[in-house]
């Protein structure tokens, strides 16, 4: 009897304490899964076999924005950047999504996908900073 | 070419919108490899070794004409069948995908093909499609213009790309003279090419005759660029192949 006693007390102070636990989680639980679920901002640069200058200069440009002043943002996941080579089988997959034929930038939301390759082909090259600020606007305005 | 954005920006006529994205297609730096070879095919016909001046200056102008032709040819058919497939309220990504990838395939192969007919044609008695390396008659090689013409016109490098696909056809989708605009884009992408070529040829018509060496200038004239189609197309299949 003294046994059986001992045993329920065990298993009652185990589940309080499992139950405990799991109210103390569930907040940091909720918050992980918020987080997880707010989609991140998309920056996504496509690229066939052939690249021009300007080409080259958006993917440059968006790298160091990336990189530079919107780092934090990409480090806590609100941001993301691809770089999307649509002659690999993959890649088309990605562009036929985006209906992408030929070098462009697109920023997506959860409102939806922006096409920003015109813009980004009059400025990249011969504006950098220009270029630099007015992506960093839009994506910075999506976030919140 | 910020001039010429800002004033597409805020053109109303589609018309001039047409003829500065045009413009703005064959003064981006995109495109300059096959400009300076069109450039270098049309001026080679300046040369007057067996027959007169005026031969060979009509012969420059027939072959711009043709080049210029070619392009209107080729962006008029596919830009009318574009139109026609928005307009019906159809998707044209693949029709767009299939150009891309094609245009980009055959452009080196066929830079080097056409370069090797300069420089061997007429030794190997083979059909010349207007790509020979002999330049007497008033025609010779123009017909080569109009063929350069449409290939160049449809390998579209990026910004031609998005210039044509992006922001011409929707445009000419939606404006009433639709079906003309491509035209005028197809002149305004010729129209520098032209102008540099014919200026080019009449310097070097000048030179030669000045120097009294005509032959041997035709001679290494012709060489030079049938090796800047060989170098332009190696340079496109290094691009397509390995890079």
């Amino acid at each position: 009897m003294k046994k059986i006693t001992i045993i329920m007390m065990a298993v009652l102070f185990s589940s309080a304490t499992i139950s405990a636990c799991s109210s103390n989680n569930a907040p940091e639980t909720k918050s992980e899964s918020v987080a997880k679920n707010a989609s991140p901002v998309e920056i996504i640069y496509f690229h066939g076999k052939q690249r021009c200058m300007t080409c080259i200069a958006i993917e440059k440009e968006t790298k160091a924005l990336v990189e530079g002043e919107l780092a934090k943002q990409v480090k806590a996941g609100k941001v993301k950047f691809h770089v999307v080579d649509f002659s690999t089988e993959e890649g088309k997959k990605i562009a036929a999504k985006y209906k992408v034929t030929f070098s462009s930038l697109f920023v997506v939301t959860p409102k939806g996908a922006e096409n920003l390759t015109r813009f980004a082909f009059a400025n990249a090259r011969t504006n950098g900073e220009g270029f630099r600020k007015e992506l960093k606007d839009k994506v910075v305005k999506a976030i919140r | 070419m910020d001039f010429l954005n800002q004033l597409i920006d805020n053109s109303q006529i589609p018309a001039i919108s047409a003829f500065l994205l045009g413009l703005l297609t064959a003064l981006s730096p995109c495109p300059l490899a096959t400009n300076v070879t069109a450039v270098g095919y049309i001026a080679r016909g300046c040369m007057e070794s067996n027959d007169s001046k005026g031969n060979a200056q009509r012969r420059v102008l027939w072959s711009g004409i043709l080049y210029t032709l070619g392009r209107i040819l080729a962006y008029t058919l596919l830009g009318a069948l574009l139109i026609y497939i928005i307009r019906q309220g159809a998707d044209t990504f693949g029709l767009q995908q299939v150009i891309s990838e094609w245009g980009e395939l055959i452009l080196g192969p066929a830079l080097i093909l056409i370069g090797l007919f300069m420089l061997f044609g007429d030794k190997l008695h083979l059909p010349k499609f207007g790509f020979s390396g002999n330049m007497s008659g008033t025609y010779s090689g123009a017909w080569g213009s109009l063929v350069l013409g449409i290939l160049f016109a449809m390998a579209f490098c990026p910004t031609s790309g998005l210039l044509f696909f992006g922001m011409l056809i929707p445009m000419s989708a939606e404006a009433a003279t639709g079906y003309l605009l491509p035209l005028v884009f197809a002149i305004a992408t010729a129209l520098p090419v032209l102008v540099v070529a014919w200026v080019f040829a009449y310097s070097i018509n000048s030179l030669s005759t000045f120097m009294s060496k005509v032959t041997l200038l035709q001679l290494w004239f012709n060489r030079i660029v049938a090796v800047l189609f060989i170098g332009v197309g190696a340079y496109y299949c290094y691009t397509i192949l390995i890079a």
